[in-house]
């Protein structure tokens, strides 16, 4: 065990160091992660392994608590996208099954308040909950078909096997401010979907059944 | 315990978690707005993390 006091003068205690640590973080090539228990550990091929394994285990338990949140802190910080999906409702007033009301404001506040958190969450976190919608044939053929160009960068990205998140984010964010400066509208994109393709054929017949309205 | 003292201690423990510093911040922006039981699981979560990561720094300490 460590003795208090026993390690003798500070160069004693840093020859110490080295022994126990092989050099503490200035040996790793990784990058110091600020907490230094941890990067000392990391430091050590004795002790690296068992150091990264506890890592990736609390992050799957990070992960967890992380996804169980959707039931009540995005309900509450998002209640209008815990209802619907801001193209759906966007889609649905072009089409005429319903007005866009003074929520509206409401909903651009809760889009740019989603996007900017999305800033802040790790890429392990951010993944599950994207995954779904970004790679799905859908959202994909929206991109494809979105009339002003989404950058040849972003649509690589979201396409290559290890895409970014972020980059789903950035890809909304170009469409939320395409729409907001007017540069296109819904009826833009339904316009240029041959067939009215882009659900697998009658999309406004799909979202007028999902809402309940007539043709 | 109450959410007070529950946040407390989590707060206490993600500055020895080995998160990187934005999902720090994204911890505490979330926090005040947790429910009790999520807070149990988020704390028990990196509670266990910083113990693990304190014995087995004691354990390559006392194998020299």
């Amino acid at each position: 065990m460590l003795k208090p006091g026993g390690l003798g003068n500070p160069l004693e205690l840093i020859d110490k160091a080295k022994d126990l640590f092989g050099g503490g973080p200035e040996t790793s090539t990784e990058r110091p992660t600020g907490n230094s228990i941890f990067d000392l550990l990391r430091g050590n091929p004795e002790t690296k392994e068992k150091a990264e394994a506890i890592k990736e285990n609390a992050e799957k338990e990070r992960a967890n608590v992380f996804l169980e949140l959707g039931s009540s802190v995005y309900r509450r910080w998002f209640p209008n996208l815990a209802k619907f999906t801001d193209l759906a409702a966007a889609g649905a007033e072009r089409v005429g099954i319903r007005d866009r009301g003074a929520e509206a404001v409401s909903w651009q506040h809760e889009f740019e308040t989603i996007t900017a958190f999305s800033l802040l969450t790790p890429d392990f976190l951010l993944k599950p909950l994207v995954d779904p919608l970004a790679q799905s044939e859908l959202f994909k053929k929206m991109v494809d078909y979105w009339p002003t160009s989404i950058p040849d960068d972003m649509k690589a990205n979201l396409n290559s096997a290890n895409y970014d998140p972020d980059t789903f984010f950035d890809i909304i964010r170009v469409m939320n401010q395409d729409i907001a400066a007017g540069k296109t509208t819904v009826e833009d994109v339904l316009k240029l979907i041959p067939g009215g393709s882009l659900m697998g054929g009658g999309m406004l017949d799909r979202l007028r059944g999902l809402l309940g309205a007539s043709s | 315990m109450d959410k007070k003292a529950i946040t407390k201690e989590i707060i206490k423990y993600l500055q020895l978690s080995t998160m990187e510093p934005r999902e720090k911040a994204m911890w505490m922006l979330l926090l005040p707005d947790m429910e009790t039981e999520k807070l149990n699981k988020l704390k028990s979560a990196l509670k266990k993390e910083v113990n693990a990561i304190t014995d087995l720094y004691l354990e390559a300490a006392s194998a020299t």
